[in-house]
């Protein structure tokens, strides 16, 4: 059986809203990570709707956590390059 | 170089992906920084309905971490609370004592503060549930609140300022908030500078010669004499000419359930 990881971040994402926010970052970087990038977009545009943006430290970001999703999907990219690279010479 | 034609095709598709995550997280940024705000009220209210089952949550939480605290230790606990109780209750009878004589005084100087006009909201959300700090109320600018008006948690006991204001909902920047700075007045006389420092803790400096001690407060600017901060522990390094003090706010910001905002607009 295949990882639910779709509706595992989801279910994070509304236990964050529901009890504790940092949920919610756990659920973007779930999302992330198993490349449902779309949603995990989308969660983090949620959040930062709910939210609002910082209000005095940070405040300069206005939607960290659509940058944060943003930077997650890139490190998440870049990582998995890596590592195919790696593998692929440690073949040859 | 002669490419593979299914390699091309997948490079291709491998680009129209990137290119369309890119849209899609251009889309969703515009969306978020030009409407985000205007909706994020009725969003609350939304998740206000559910409030009895994070209740429930809350409070299935709580009762296994009951369950799992020792009796002996909560024993112990429920004694020393009860010798608190007590020593509270005479403390209070003369608080209640001074307050009557504030009340009087002032009423002769013709400075009452029942002319101060505040109206009640309920807290839709509390930290843990929301980030920096932040209290979301159920009431906007339709009653009349707007941005900078102080929340008080009753009695006199400052907790921040409103920091958005939305037709039907609000956001409650906490003293606490990292990065949030206020003026005040230790033991009412000692004029400080506040800084939060994020979940309910703040921090000062004062120097080392004034005597501050474990719960001491913090009054707020003005004649009111509100109190903003409680003293919770002092950091005085020997040979140092300043002394740091450790503060929390005057209630528990994660217990409120209701606030009173003083409104300025209507002054």
């Amino acid at each position: 059986m295949r990882f639910p990881s779709f509706w595992i971040s989801l279910l994070l994402l509304i236990l964050g809203f529901l009890v504790y926010w940092p949920l919610g970052v756990v659920a973007i970087f779930l999302a992330a990570l198993y490349h449902h990038f779309i949603p995990a977009i989308i969660y983090g545009a949620f959040m930062d709707i709910l939210y609002g943006p910082p209000p005095v430290f940070l405040h300069f970001l206005h939607i960290p956590f659509t940058l944060l999703t943003v930077v997650f999907v890139v490190v998440i990219l870049f990582a998995e390059r890596i590592l195919r690279r790696r593998k692929s010479a440690a073949t040859l | 170089m002669i490419v593979p034609k299914d390699t091309r095709g997948r490079y291709r598709s491998r680009i129209s992906l990137r290119v369309f995550l890119f849209i899609v997280m251009v889309l969703v940024i515009a969306f978020v920084v030009f409407m985000g705000r205007g909706i994020s009220g009725y969003l609350w209210k939304g998740l206000a309905v559910l409030s009895p089952v994070t209740g429930g949550i809350g409070s299935g939480a709580r009762a296994v971490y009951a369950e799992l605290e020792s009796k002996p230790g909560l024993l112990a606990e429920n004694e020393a609370l009860q010798s608190q109780v007590a020593a509270l209750q005479s403390e209070l009878t003369d608080y209640n004592a001074v307050i009557e004589e504030n009340i009087e005084l002032k009423a002769q100087f013709g400075r009452l503060d029942s002319a101060q006009s505040a109206i009640l909201a309920g807290v839709i959300a509390a930290p843990p549930r929301t980030p920096y700090d932040t209290l979301e109320i159920d009431a906007g600018t339709d009653e009349g609140i707007s941005v900078g008006d102080l929340v008080s948690a009753g009695n006199g006991l400052l907790i921040g300022t409103v920091d958005t204001a939305l037709s039907s909902s609000a956001r409650v920047t906490l003293f606490s908030s990292a990065g949030e700075t206020q003026q005040g007045y230790l033991r009412g006389s000692t004029p400080v500078t506040v800084i939060g420092q994020g979940s309910g803790s703040l921090t000062t400096t004062i120097p080392a010669g004034i005597n501050a001690s474990v719960g001491d407060v913090i009054n707020f600017p003005g004649i009111a004499g509100d109190v903003s901060e409680v003293v919770s522990a002092l950091e005085a390094p020997s040979g140092n000419s300043f002394e740091t003090l450790y503060l929390h706010l005057p209630v528990d910001p994660y217990s409120l359930r209701f606030v009173s905002v003083r409104l300025t607009a209507a002054q």
